[in-house]
């Protein structure tokens, strides 16, 4: 046998490995990384608007459903396009959600994440990271990001009570702080910054934290305060509005809808901190349209995609009745009656009631079922011709008729007078006759004219509590001026009927929902925290 | 080299054999007859270079390459005898033949029958692992698409789905149930040794299908082999031959296998002269599915050259398939061309494999899902189109008029896809070979696809003519080196030892653009720059790269002790670059062990066993990710946000990073014995196994805050699988006329949950799966700890009410009407995984004829079905069309309201047991000795998925079984069909 001779082959193995690279880092080409990405200056405007996106995450789902199905304005029942979605909004109406929730869990979500970018963006400047421009750029940026911290902070306190205080970036678990720790974190932190904060109204600063959005905010914090520590504070809230006020940087917009068009919102007087959606751009969860609004409507604005089904939320008849009668906001906020496409041409029903006129009516049967047309649909964000599934009209988060409304309310609650004026100044613009829009303090002393009660086949069959809503008139005025806008739950629970009143197919079902439970996933996952009591 | 070596069936020998015959030439006997002949196969294939010796004699020949053969002989009292490595030897007596065809028997064929293993083959005696293995011979004889189907039901274990007949779809393969929740099911599927899929190769080109199916087998692959390997041999040169023609060409139809029970016109226009509530008669009379439907006429032609001598030899072939499908404009084209060649120098020291191969995949537009589920439920009353002449289109969602859908949109899609492949062998000593194998393999997809201004997306939407374009290219790079040592100590030690290299490279890169607002329809794609969105901003183009990398060592040494005792360890250490900095490494080993006890001394007297073989093993196996970058700090530097009144792009996290990511580990023990009866008359399999998944990847739920997302990829939970296989072949009748051969074989399966969490990431225990879709938007399955994969979770209906509406069971165990429904009364409502699969073939033939007939089934789980959830209650009868079903009592009592709509309830799981009749093909052999050029012909036809036996009412229970969500029928899924073929298979040689 012939020798054999290695030495062939190990050079043949070796070339073969050496020609090979077993390197095994990964190679990134349509992705940035944080090890690699270098930042600069021009990153310091980013990093700060990066942490706004969390106020459009789910936020019809997060926000707007726990705000408004929840409460007697809206309600989302089933029709014969669908929309039971496994009872997931029902839930919501006859207040039995429960630490699985989507939407609980989504709100929850939606405002931690908020609170973390915050958290990293600060640390980001904190430390150099990212170098700002000036020293004043980079104070009011942390100014801006510990603001922009401080709205999603009270989220989380006004809708989960006790909450962790998370203020950097460890993972750490972390476990709950009280309620008043929350409310005092967020008192001293917008008092600390709002006076590094712009005061500039719109333009540079619209859809940011400014001073004015700043000082709404606190203004919103002082007038739940009761709700939140046990301690009113509506001096406080008059502090807030009246500085907000005199600046004289905010005026209403001459038309109610102004806020809610697709353009011009960045210019307007009216509208502080919002969501500005723009499709294009992905900024993307405006679409109350597509839920609320029925198939057949796609015609009207020539939209993308039609409608989903017969629509979902829709007007509870009980609120509906309390509009005065010659309130534009009525007609402003929801779409009413016979509907027509671009062209003008009728449009008519496709489901249970296919080839008859579509005619959004007012009578709803319950908050169970409803026919594809009953139910007054949203008419209040634009929708522009050939929108996509979420619309480019922005969502106002504050406004300055909120401001007003708080400073009547607190005035009412402290006995002073003006309250009346400021509502009148709210109501002008949707009243032809200056008469009809005037209303006077002691009015604002009355009752609700809401019927309460629980509604069986269009009739109340069971009155439930009847006690008269003090400052009743006052929550009216609330829930005309901002009906669908996420306002009603929090409304409702600092006028203390959040838990007491019957409304649609709601019966109260404990004191305990004020606040919602803590998602399931986080009690599991985090063994610090405890779940919200009686849930 | 082992591999191949595998079909050289000793012909290796053959110029040896050729110098000895030379040498006996000039011994001449006295009183000569001369007898001529052919030695075959036993498929009629010449032999040769076979021996051919005059018994007692020096006497001897050898055929030439067609098998044929001259010999004068002593007189008729002469015996010759035949012979050739593989082969049974066979003696015949002259007398007054003067023409003698022989057919030569394979030796033993079950057990000498060849199985390839990782890296290399073994003989089945050898095998201590659990490996079955397919020979083209053996492969169910039916027109497929895709190769799955030619090993459909032959392999215990192995189950091969076709939920639908699209001719883009293939079929979905799992093998021994769940065993990783985020990669799939997909067993690694090796083509010559290089990664492929099941339609890589035309089922033509392929000569043996092997599947480890255990993890001691499947531990040489290390972390690709999880879900099994499959290991597909083509065909390749082998030994010398005459050139020769193959030509396989067969046509075929299909008609849908049922119709589901909708409403026609007139019984809709009943309906709604009753005033039915939406029902609404538009006046005309239309039957849509009609109209979607076709008869396809579906052609493949296969034509496959070889020729060669012992030193180079080709094969080269060339496979054309035309598939109409049985909805219209769902047809697709695929050329296979191939062509590959063997060259041996160095007096065979070295051996160079080479091939190119690929595919050509041409088709218009995929088929568009809602074509079927709209052709069901579009208003039968609604003509086709207006009377402008447009087609009747309606606002609303999922409800679209099918023929627009099918007529108003233009596209193209061609694939093409080139495999480089070269090996080079070589053997500088008997005992050891070096094989250095590379490949590289590149996809090529290019796609148009146009809306015209007639559909919905223009007349409806108001998009004014849509278009799309985009390509993407998939390269696949890999290099592995092996040697491998053979020797056989003192006779009764055998000792392999192999140690590899592997390095493969994965490529992929991707650009898409969209406009709209075109001037004309006569552009459609092809001027996608024309369209008014891209001027306004609207139109999206995007573009993306990705690449990992996977390298591995490894090593496997195999001993024997003559022939009696088996052991095999395999150790492969890998490394991915998908996983964090820390964790890219894994070890993965494997070892089996076999006792062959039919060679043990006290069973020689046992003549009824001829083999008996206990076999035992373990291994470890990985799953790689899907994605890449999992473990990366990834910033998002992609969207956009409003600051200082104008749009910036933002920075932020882009995931939740885990550097901690790492392997899934998959231990599986397997214990199987083979067996052998009467002559090898009964043959059979048993192995039982339990595999258990740690460290489970998975979008795991993660407490926000701290995290800002609210999963995280990461290791945590397990999952355990446990089965048992049995696969039985008997062979009842066997002679010269008639033989039978059948084949049975039984598989079950569990897979649970055992666990969601660990100690970092404690989840909920349950995470739901799947969804309904509009109207009802409900996740269909749940996985849970501690139950079993598949099962469906949703509201229990148990009753209905008098006013028709549903009934269910709430969280209290009692019932409440179907309006209270509430998340918490959801519970387990059906599992959708079968537990047991039986399997039933048969090969029958007689004289000129064999008939072979595929049966199986599956059992013990349930489908829900969709199309009845959705279409089969009156509450969805508006507009548009329901079954008359919707109308029939429910529970016994009375039909359910008109107002209730759909609702996912456990009435619409079914349970989905169902035996098929899948395949029987009938072909016929004529003689064809007279022809001189035509050396084979068979002519045949075949039905598939001729009967289905099952008491699910929709089209057809084999839905879907992969992934999360196995058993869903959904609505909009491209229907079965029942196939007709009629095939010829001939050969020709000069």
């Amino acid at each position: 046998m012939r020798k054999f001779n290695y030495k062939k082959y190990i050079m043949l193995i070796a070339i073969t490995l050496v020609g090979c690279n077993n390197d095994l880092d990964e190679e990134v080409f349509s992705l940035v990384t944080e090890a690699t990405y270098n930042y600069s200056v021009d990153d310091f405007g980013p990093n700060i608007a990066g942490a706004y996106t969390a106020l459009a995450m789910n936020d019809v789902f997060g926000r707007w459903q726990t705000q408004e199905l929840t409460a007697c304005n809206i309600a989302l029942p089933a029709n014969p396009s669908g929309w039971d979605d496994g009872g997931v909004y029902k839930q919501l109406h006859f207040h039995t959600w429960n630490a699985e929730s989507t939407q609980v869990n989504q709100l929850w979500q939606k405002n931690y994440s908020g609170i973390i970018l915050c958290n990293a963006a600060i640390e980001r400047i904190e430390n150099g990271v990212i170098p700002a421009s000036s020293e004043e750029e980079k104070i009011m940026g942390l100014a801006e990001l510990r603001a922009l911290r401080a709205y999603y902070f009270w989220m989380i306190c006004d809708n989960f009570g006790d909450a962790p205080l998370l203020t950097t970036t460890s993972t750490e678990l972390a476990p709950k702080n009280s309620r008043q720790e929350l409310y005092d974190f967020i008192v001293s932190e917008l008092n600390e910054v709002i006076p590094n904060l712009s005061e500039v109204q719109g333009g540079d600063y619209y859809s940011r934290m400014n001073k004015w959005s700043a000082k709404t905010l606190l203004a919103n914090v002082y007038i739940n305060s009761e709700v939140y520590t046990g301690t009113p504070r509506w001096n406080e809230c008059i502090a807030e509005c009246n500085d907000i006020i005199n600046s004289g940087s905010l005026a209403l917009t001459g038309d109610y809808l102004d806020p809610f068009q697709v353009t011009g919102a960045e210019t307007s007087t009216e509208v502080m901190l919002s969501i500005p959606y723009d499709y294009d751009r992905g900024i993307v969860g405006n679409f109350l349209f597509m839920n609320s609004w029925h198939s057949e409507l796609q015609k009207k604005y020539n939209t993308v995609y039609p409608p989903n089904g017969a629509g979902g939320p829709k007007g509870i008849t009980q609120f509906i009745n309390t509009y005065e009668p010659n309130d534009s906001r009525l007609e402003d906020s929801w779409l009413i009656g016979q509907q027509y496409d671009a062209n003008g041409n009728l449009l008519y029903g496709v489901y249970d009631m296919a080839g008859e006129p579509l005619i959004f009516s007012k009578e709803i049967p319950d908050g169970i079922f409803t026919n594809e047309m009953e139910g007054y649909r949203m008419g209040k964000y634009q929708i522009a011709e050939g929108s996509q599934w979420s619309a480019d009209s922005d969502m106002p988060l504050f406004r300055y008729a909120e401001v007003l409304l708080m400073k009547a309310e607190c005035l009412l609650r402290t006995g002073q007078p003006g309250a009346g004026a400021l509502v009148t100044q709210v109501r002008e613009r949707a009243f032809a006759n200056m008469n009809d829009a005037e209303v006077t303090d002691a009015e604002l002393q009355n009752d609700s004219s809401y019927n309460w009660g629980y509604v069986e086949n269009y009739e109340i069959t069971d009155l439930g509590d009847q006690a008269p809503v003090i400052f009743g008139r006052m929550f009216d005025e609330w829930c005309w001026e901002f009906a669908w806008e996420g306002y009603t739950r929090r409304n409702m629970i600092r006028f203390g009927i959040f838990t007491t009143k019957s409304w649609l197919s709601h019966r109260p079902n404990g004191d305990h929902r004020k606040v919602f439970p803590i998602p399931q996933t986080v009690i599991n996952s985090n063994p610090k925290i405890e779940q919200n009591p009686n849930y | 080299m082992r591999l191949t070596t595998s079909f050289l069936r000793g012909k290796i020998y053959t110029p040896i054999i050729i110098l000895c015959l030379l040498a006996f030439q000039s011994v001449i006997a006295q009183d000569k007859i001369t007898v001529t002949g052919t030695v075959t196969e036993d498929d009629g294939n010449g032999i040769p270079y076979t021996t051919i010796l005059e018994k007692g004699t020096s006497n001897g020949t050898t055929t030439s390459f067609d098998g044929t053969f001259s010999i004068s002989v002593s007189g008729p009292q002469a015996i010759l005898v035949f012979s050739m490595v593989g082969y049974k030897t066979q003696e015949i007596v002259v007398g007054s033949q003067t023409s003698i065809t022989v057919e030569l028997l394979e030796e033993n064929q079950e057990l000498e029958e060849v199985v390839v293993v990782g890296y290399g083959t073994k003989k089945r005696e050898e095998i201590s692992a659990a490996i079955s293995s397919v020979k083209s011979e053996n492969f169910v004889q039916t027109p497929t698409p895709d190769a799955t189907q030619l090993i459909r039901g032959k392999i215990a274990g192995l189950n091969v789905v076709t939920p639908d007949a699209n001719p883009l779809a293939t079929s979905q393969i799992s093998l021994r149930g769940v065993a990783t929740l985020r990669s799939g099911t997909n067993p690694l599927v090796l083509i010559d040794g290089v990664p492929g899929s099941m339609n890589t190769v035309s089922p033509n080109d392929i000569a043996q299908i092997d599947v480890l199916k255990d993890g001691s087998a499947a531990a040489i692959y290390g972390t690709r082999g999880t879900n099994g390997v499959i290991l597909i041999t083509t065909k390749s040169g082998k030994g010398a031959f005459e050139p020769s023609i193959e030509i396989n060409s067969y046509v075929s139809t299909q008609q849908i296998i049922k119709k589901l029970p909708i409403m026609t016109a007139s019984q809709y226009r009943e309906k709604a002269n009753e005033g039915h509530p939406g029902a609404i008669d538009r006046g005309a009379s239309t039957d849509w599915v009609d109209e979607i439907l076709q008869t396809p006429f579906n052609q493949t032609y296969s034509v496959n050259i070889k020729g060669g001598n012992a030193k180079t030899n080709y094969i080269g072939s060339f496979d054309y398939t035309s598939n109409e499908g049985i909805v219209k404009r769902s047809k697709v084209d695929v050329i296979y061309p191939r062509l590959n060649v063997v060259h041996k120098m160095f007096d065979d020291k070295l051996r160079i494999d080479a091939s190119l191969n690929g595919f050509q995949r041409e088709y218009g537009i995929p088929y568009n899902n809602g074509v079927y589920q709209n052709a069901i439920i579009y208003n039968p009353t609604a003509p086709i189109r207006n009377e402008e002449g447009n087609w009747t289109e309606s606002a609303r969602e999922m409800y679209e008029n099918p023929l627009a859908l099918l007529y108003e949109t233009e596209g193209e899609n061609k694939i093409t896809n080139l495999r480089m492949y070269s090996a080079l062998t070589f053997t500088p000593v008997k005992q050891l070979s070096i094989k250095l194998l590379t490949s590289k393999e590149t996809t090529n997809q290019f796609s148009g696809y146009y809306e015209t201004k007639q559909h919905r997306s223009t007349t409806i939407q108001g998009r004014n003519g849509y278009a799309t374009r985009g390509t993407s290219r998939s390269q696949n790079e890999m290099v592995e080196l092996t040697a491998n040592w053979n020797s056989t100590i003192a006779e009764k030690h055998a000792v392999e030892f192999l140690a590899g290299y592997s390095w493969i490279k994965n490529n992929y890169q991707s650009a898409n653009m969209i406009n709209w607002d075109f001037p004309s329809d006569d552009y459609t794609y092809n001027s996608i720059g024309l369209g008014e969105a891209l001027q306004e901003g609207s139109a999206s183009q995007s573009s993306y790269q990705s690449a990992d990398k996977l390298v591995g060592y490894f090593g496997r040494l195999n001993y024997n002790y003559n022939g009696k005792y088996y052991i095999s360890g395999s150790l492969r250490y890998e490394g991915s670059s998908k996983f964090g900095d820390e964790h890219k490494w894994g070890l993965f080993p494997g070892v089996s062990v076999a006792w062959n006890i039919s060679r043990e001394s006290f069973l020689e007297d046992f003549d009824k066993l001829t083999y008996l073989k206990l076999r035992g093993g373990f291994g470890i196996t990985g799953t790689v990710p899907t994605d890449p970058y999992m473990s990366l700090n990834l910033l998002n530097l992609g969207g956009f946000g409003y600051y200082n009144g104008q749009w910036v792009n933002l920075l932020r996290p882009a995931t939740n990073p885990n550097p901690d990511l790492r392997w899934e580990k998959k231990e599986e023990t397997n214990v199987g014995v083979d067996f052998g009866f009467l002559d090898d008359k009964i043959t059979g399999t048993i192995d039982v196994y339990r595999r258990d998944t740690k460290d489970l990847i998975w979008d795991y739920s993660v407490p926000t805050p701290p995290y800002l997302y609210s999963t995280i990829v990461a290791n945590a939970g397990s999952l355990r699988s446990d089965g048992l296989e049995v696969a039985l072949n008997f062979v009842p009748v066997s002679n010269d006329n008639f033989t039978w051969s059948t084949n049975l074989n039984y598989s079950t399966n569990k897979s649970v949950l055992l666990s969601l969490s660990n100690d970092e990431f404690i989840s909920n225990g349950y995470a739901d799966q799947g969804n309904t879709l509009a109207p009802i938007q409900q996740p269909t399955h749940r996985i849970q700890e501690g139950e079993r994969i598949g099962n469906f979770y949703g509201y229990k209906s148990i009753d209905i009410d008098e006013d028709g509406h549903w009934i269910i069971e709430g969280a209290d165990g009692n019932p409440k009407p179907i309006i209270e429904q509430s998340p918490e009364d959801k519970q387990v409502i059906g599992n959708g995984l079968p537990k047991w699969y039986l399997n039933w073939s048969h090969s029958l033939r007689y004289k000129q004829f064999d008939l072979g007939v595929t049966m199986r089934g599956a059992f013990g789980f349930q489908v829900l079905n969709m199309p009845e959830m959705n279409y089969g209650v009156p509450g969805a009868l508006t507009d548009n069309n329901v079954f008359t079903t919707a109308f029939d009592n429910v529970y016994g009592k009375r039909p359910l309201a008109n107002d209730q709509g759909p609702q996912y309830v456990s009435y619409f799981i079914e349970d989905g047991d169902y035996w098929k009749i899948d395949n029987v093909t009938l072909g016929f052999t004529p003689r064809v000795e007279s022809i001189k050029w035509l050396n084979n012909l068979r002519i045949y036809a075949s039905v598939t998925n001729l009967l289905v036996i099952t008491g699910y009412d929709g089209i057809d229970p084999e839905v879907n079984v992969q992934g999360l969500t196995p058993g869903l029928d959904e609505r909009y899924r491209y229907p079965s069909a029942r196939t007709f073929t009629l095939g010829i298979n001939l050969r020709l040689n000069n």
